[in-house]
């Protein structure tokens, strides 16, 4: 079966006054019907860039999408003029934005946003889409749903007015959400009742979500699958239970390493990952992580590593650096959750070894 | 205890280090009025309400957001006391109010054996010496217009501590104390990321060797790989200094790590006060319970198959906080008695504090928190 969307290649570009920022620098995935993707990653990774690409929100200058095709059900998003376009939004793939009230329009009321969609793609009519509306609202779990659609934004508190931006995103019934840090402005009692919201719902309408967040917490809670991203490109990307127990590229075990977790006493200190998140204007020609990796070999300098299938380790713990492929001479690892974990590291390493590295006899 | 009025400016700030062991027995009692000599900071009855005014010209007022509505508690000597709670709950005005940039409305504040709940002028300015400040968003708490060598500059500038060469050898000590070049003292705020600007607002704390810090959401603004080497920055300041910390956040992960004891506020209220473990293997208030199953924690296995414990409903407005025990409005626990009778704050045991009618049943699991239903 095709899947849902594909992205291929995409890169999406930024021109500053002090150089090109590859925000989205050749990326390329699929999202299954009814399947929950969970995209990680911290600044500057590209991850709400992929999202905004995708829905062809990127503010034209000083952005542009500077190649790749998006095809989903198979045409090409890229290559539609704008009102062909409109007609996808919100109607075919819809967005939930991190801050509410800034992406709910102030003067308007609830009741008249959520109609909006209502009439434009589903042709409905003023009357039919107010009953709509209320519907909607009594979905998402918004008490005096009838009274509730004659509110404005500021009514609201943070929580329901997520709830409402839900609503409006699913009212015309999307195959493709995507919800880009939805729960990240919200107290965390909030957010465990939006992320129940939003799992109830997506299973009822068996609508594929695309989640974006840096909260490794919330993806693993709600995601089949999940690609983790850093300067612009996708690191690595695995099933949510494959990258949680066996993490293989640097910087995701890194990033688990350093998070303290609430079912955990107080143990040593925590394992922070060295120096920053890279400054996109100045990324060079290998790995965008070699600042900060524990494991980098000469390669990674010179090489941007490609993303392909984990490998075990040969029985003598020497990695030979460069793509693991089929028909390298190291142990392939079998099982479908492993052909489906695939990293982009020259120098693979498996979590909690301390395996030294050889450099290549070159 | 360090005399701070024999430093004068002609030679460098000495770096006192004292090795402090914050006890352990978690006997310190909310009641009383005379705090023991380990305790540091002693608050009690604390109230901090903003009032609410209608009228152009004769304005008067209708009402009060009560941010803060009685709240009591210690903080040893030595101890990381950490403060959570949701928005709205109070705990960064607590925060605020403690170092009187909130002013208290009624209560009384005790540092060192002292009151300072309403000292002024001279007092007020040697108290700022002794307790300072982390801010949560290192973007707006650094000023822009001003170098790294002078933000860090001011506390010892506006208290006499040091001038001239002693000054710049002080700030470039701070500096590298916190984990940055001592070369970045002419920069400028913008130059640096996150995490690099709140290690400046870190060392701006420490200028003027104070004692006691609260930290107020110090991490919550960085990213996750960064938030980490604060967190590893600030514990390794406090093992060097002797500091004892006042954390506030959200982040309750992240209190777990760091804190000896939490507090757990809600609408202007402790709710629960313990020991860390005990809070978090233990909680003996319906709140705390459903905020602990709230956050997510990082293991697909785990949260799949988690049963959350779902609060219906937002949190009531401070203006005007429901009858009884504030909390009688979501919680699952509901009683009669809960509607008409606000619970005592009272030890249940070891230092465990708890405001619930039903704090031993809870604790023990007698008595089962689930969701609330609409």
């Amino acid at each position: 079966m095709p899947p849902l969307l594909e992205v291929k290649n995409l890169k999406t570009y930024f021109s500053t006054r002090d150089g090109m920022v590859k925000a989205v620098d050749d990326v390329s995935f699929t999202i299954d019907k009814g399947e929950t993707l969970g995209v990680v990653g911290e600044s500057g990774s590209g991850k709400s860039v992929t999202a905004l690409s995708i829905l062809r929100l990127i503010p034209n200058p000083p952005g542009k999408i500077a190649g790749g095709e998006i095809l989903f059900e198979g045409r090409d998003l890229l290559k539609l003029s704008d009102k062909e376009i409109r007609k996808v939004r919100g109607k075919d793939i819809a967005m939930i934005f991190q801050d509410p009230m800034t992406s709910l329009n102030p003067v308007l009321t609830v009741g008249r946003q959520l109609s909006e969609p209502l009439i434009t793609h589903l042709g409905l009519t003023k009357e039919q889409a107010r009953k709509e509306s209320i519907n909607l609202l009594k979905m998402v779990g918004i008490p005096n749903a009838d009274e509730r659609i004659r509110s404005y934004p500021h009514h609201f508190s943070g929580g329901m007015r997520q709830r409402v931006m839900i609503a409006m995103a699913l009212a015309c019934h999307p195959k493709l959400v995507i919800a880009d840090e939805p729960t990240t402005a919200l107290d965390v009692t909030i957010q465990a009742q939006i992320l129940e919201l939003l799992n109830k719902l997506k299973e009822e309408f068996g609508t594929a979500v695309m989640i974006i967040t840096h909260a490794m917490g919330v993806v693993a809670g709600m995601s089949d699958r999940i690609h983790v991203m850093y300067g612009g490109h996708i690191v690595e990307t695995a099933t949510a239970e494959e990258l949680f127990d066996n993490p293989r590229m640097p910087y995701t075990m890194g990033l688990l390493k350093s998070i303290p977790r609430l079912d955990e006493s107080r143990k040593s200190k925590l394992q922070p990952i060295k120096g920053s998140p890279p400054d996109l204007l100045d990324l060079g020609t290998g790995c965008p992580f070699l600042p900060r990796c524990e494991y980098s070999i000469e390669v990674c300098g010179k090489q941007l590593p490609e993303l392909c299938k984990v490998n075990t380790v040969n029985k003598l713990g020497i990695y030979t650096p460069g793509n693991a492929t089929p028909n390298s001479k190291l142990e392939v690892a079998e099982g479908e959750d492993y052909e489906r974990h695939l990293i982009a590291c020259h120098a693979e390493v498996k979590m909690g070894d301390a395996v030294s590295v050889e450099a290549p006899a070159s | 205890m360090q005399d701070k009025n024999k430093e004068t400016g002609n030679k460098p700030l000495s770096i006192e280090t004292k090795t402090v062991n914050p006890k352990t027995d978690g006997s310190a009692d909310a009641g009383s009025a005379l705090p023991s000599s380990d305790i540091l900071l002693s608050i009690r009855d604390l109230k901090v309400h903003f009032p609410i005014t209608r009228g152009i010209i004769f304005q008067h007022k209708v009402g009060a957001v009560r941010a803060v509505d009685g709240v009591s508690f210690d903080v040893k000597r030595g101890e990381t006391l950490g403060l959570v709670g949701e928005s709205g709950c109070g705990k960064s005005t607590t925060g605020r109010a403690i170092l009187r940039l909130n002013n208290p409305t009624s209560g009384q504040m005790y540092f060192n054996g002292e009151d300072i709940t309403l000292i002024k002028g001279k007092n007020l300015k040697q108290m700022r010496r002794n307790m300072t400040m982390i801010f949560q968003d290192p973007y707006a708490s650094l000023n822009p217009r001003m170098t790294v060598a002078n933000i860090i500059s001011e506390p010892l500038i506006i208290h006499g501590l040091a001038s001239g060469k002693a000054r710049q050898e002080r700030v470039e000590q701070l500096l590298e104390q916190v984990g940055l070049s001592k070369y970045f003292t002419n920069r400028y705020p913008h130059e640096f990321s996150g995490g690099q600007r709140q290690r400046i607002g870190i060392a701006r704390a420490l200028a003027a060797n104070p004692s006691f810090i609260v930290a107020d959401e110090p991490v919550s603004a960085l990213d996750v790989s960064i938030q980490a080497q604060i967190v590893n920055l600030m514990e390794d300041l406090q093992a060097q200094y002797g500091l004892t910390y006042l954390i506030v956040a959200h982040d309750l992960s992240v209190v777990r790590h760091i804190s000896n004891r939490v507090a757990v506020m809600y609408l202007g209220k402790i709710v629960e006060l313990s020991d860390r473990d005990e809070l978090y293997i233990r909680p003996s208030h319906p709140y705390t319970v459903a905020l602990l199953s709230a956050v997510p924690i990082p293991d697909p296995k785990i949260e799949k198959k988690r049963q959350r414990i779902i609060l219906t409903g937002d949190v009531p407005s401070p203006v005007n906080p429901p009858s009884g025990c504030r909390f009688h409005t979501r919680c699952p626990l509901t009683q009669m008695i809960c509607k008409e009778v606000e619970p005592e704050f009272r030890n249940i045991g070891s230092g465990h504090f708890s405001a619930c009618h039903f704090a031993e049943d809870v604790a023990s699991g007698s008595v089962k928190v689930t969701s609330s239903k609409l």
